[in-house]
């Protein structure tokens, strides 16, 4: 008997030794080189550039920190973004007005700009049909994300509900017709590209991929706004960024009480999960730390129906009430919930779920006071 | 004399081809097709990297080869919302298209270019 305990005793020593990463923490099993990485990315992602160091003239933030920071890098923001975009019924499709200056409209200019335009903010183009709020998200275990194999994402769609359990997933795209996976509409088919695009999109950095301000609202920026040559950043410090991002590991959850794990199985069982599948495998890949790992961010990675309320804009193929559904790992981090922030609560989001998700919402509902407190503690124990 | 002419025209050319080259060196974009004006003789093509988007201005004169699943096209047979991959060279009169292949719709993906 006493043997028969000794593995266990072991097995709780190595866990007591090797605690799970905390917040901000790089993936357990990096290599040297790549905890050099993303230290030396974490440096860079904390940057702060000022129009001399290439900052503007258009952009939402001055550093990636500024948005991703709370509690620590990588975090929440309190930042809320303005995007926009056209639904043309007479071509059909959804217009993200590139040539305007969408999909993301920046808030804020740098003085040159300012005594250049008189401008505030990129003004918005009056083609727009729909303006949408956007939260900043954590990016906390996103590398693993991108480390889950198209293949996966396609096997949990069922775009025309065959099975007939109300929930009908589908995949978004990227321009090129790659599967999309970033962004609350699922636009953004790699880590790598969310990352280098932010720079420019965010915050006005030019990049090698990008090495072009834009316009402000379609037309050119005036001369003289822009003193550095691009691009204003090199690809060196992309790729250091990039592999901060893709090495922060996913938050830890929270030992589960009685309670939450009262609540993990009425979630499954009301049909949450449907749409926040528990948990992703990684496919194969070049970084040990991601290859073959499970994820349990709570997502599917594809589009659904959300409901008329919460509807804003289309983005490719995701219509205005389509939304990638949220990972919900780190959700007790998160002070603003949904994709525009409308809910300050657990409850609150629950409650705001329409479309696809209204059954499991009633479901929910329909619970007693101490499950639905049950449902709650677990999801704030992730 | 005749020598050092020649001599002098090889080096100047060998100093030139490869801007010459550089300057007929086609782009290639794979995008959706945003709009078609067949008439004009030119659409446009959505692309970009993340959020941070941008429309290529495209001509397909007659010398453009359209196709689909190896089949030639008119540029009248493409649509908003194609998915196509563009070969072109940028000259003043704008971006001139050599190959234009429709390689998906957008709402089935590559590959199925139908």
């Amino acid at each position: 008997m006493t043997r028969a305990l000794i593995p266990l005793a072991l097995a709780a020593l190595a866990a007591a030794a090797c605690p799970p990463p905390k917040l901000g923490d790089p993936l357990k099993g990096l290599t040297e080189a790549q905890r050099d990485q993303f230290n030396r990315g974490r440096r860079v992602f904390d940057s702060v550039f000022t129009p001399a160091t290439g900052l503007g003239p258009l952009f939402n933030a001055d550093a990636c920190g500024e948005c991703h920071e709370d509690p620590v890098s990588g975090g929440v923001g309190d930042e809320v973004e303005l995007h926009v975009a056209a639904f043309r019924p007479e071509i059909p499709i959804c217009d993200p007005l590139a040539d305007k200056g969408g999909p993301v409209m920046q808030q804020r200019v740098t003085p040159a700009l300012k005594a250049a335009l008189g401008i505030d903010a990129e003004p918005v183009p009056a083609e727009a049909t729909g303006r949408a709020a956007r939260t900043s998200p954590d990016v906390f275990g996103f590398g693993l994300l991108d480390a889950v194999t198209d293949a996966t994402i396609l096997a949990h769609a069922d775009p025309d509900d065959r099975n007939g359990d109300g929930i009908s997933g589908r995949v978004n795209r990227f321009f090129d017709g790659r599967i999309g996976r970033f962004g609350r509409k699922a636009l953004v088919p790699t880590l790598r590209e969310f990352n280098a695009g932010a720079f420019q999109i965010e915050q006005g950095v030019t990049i090698p991929a990008i090495p072009d301000e834009g316009t402000v609202g379609g037309q050119p920026m005036p001369p003289g706004v822009d003193p550095l040559p691009e691009p204003e950043l090199r690809q060196r410090e992309v790729d250091l960024t990039d592999a901060f991002v893709r090495f922060l590991a996913p938050p830890a959850p929270k030992r589960m009480s009685g309670a939450a794990k009262e609540g993990s199985r009425l979630f499954g069982e009301i049909g949450c999960a449907s749409c926040h599948i528990p948990t992703l495998r990684t496919g194969n890949h070049p970084v040990k730390a991601l290859s073959g790992q499970k994820v349990n961010a709570y997502t599917d990675l594809l589009l659904h129906d959300m409901g008329a309320e919460r509807a804003d804009i289309c983005l490719v193929l995701a219509t205005p009430s389509e939304f990638r559904t949220e990972p919900l790992m780190g959700l007790r981090h998160t002070k603003r919930l949904l994709h525009d922030g409308a809910a300050a609560t657990v409850e609150e989001a629950i409650n705001l779920h329409g479309g696809e998700s209204a059954g499991s919402r009633d479901r929910f509902k329909g619970l007693s006071a101490s499950q639905q407190a049950a449902v709650v503690a677990f999801l704030k124990s992730l | 004399m005749n020598r050092t002419i020649r001599l002098l025209s090889l080096l100047l050319l060998g100093l030139v081809a490869p801007t010459i080259l550089a300057a007929q060196a086609p782009d290639t974009v794979q995008g959706m097709v945003r709009r078609v004006d067949a008439p004009a003789g030119t659409f446009d093509v959505i692309t970009g990297v993340s959020t941070a988007l941008w429309l290529v201005p495209l001509r397909a004169g007659t010398a453009a080869y359209i196709s689909a699943d190896g089949s030639s096209l008119a540029l009248a047979d493409l649509r908003p919302g194609d998915i196509v991959r563009v070969q072109y060279r940028a000259t003043p009169q704008g971006n001139v298209c050599d190959k234009v292949e429709r390689v998906g719709r957008m709402d089935n993906g590559p590959g199925d270019a139908r």
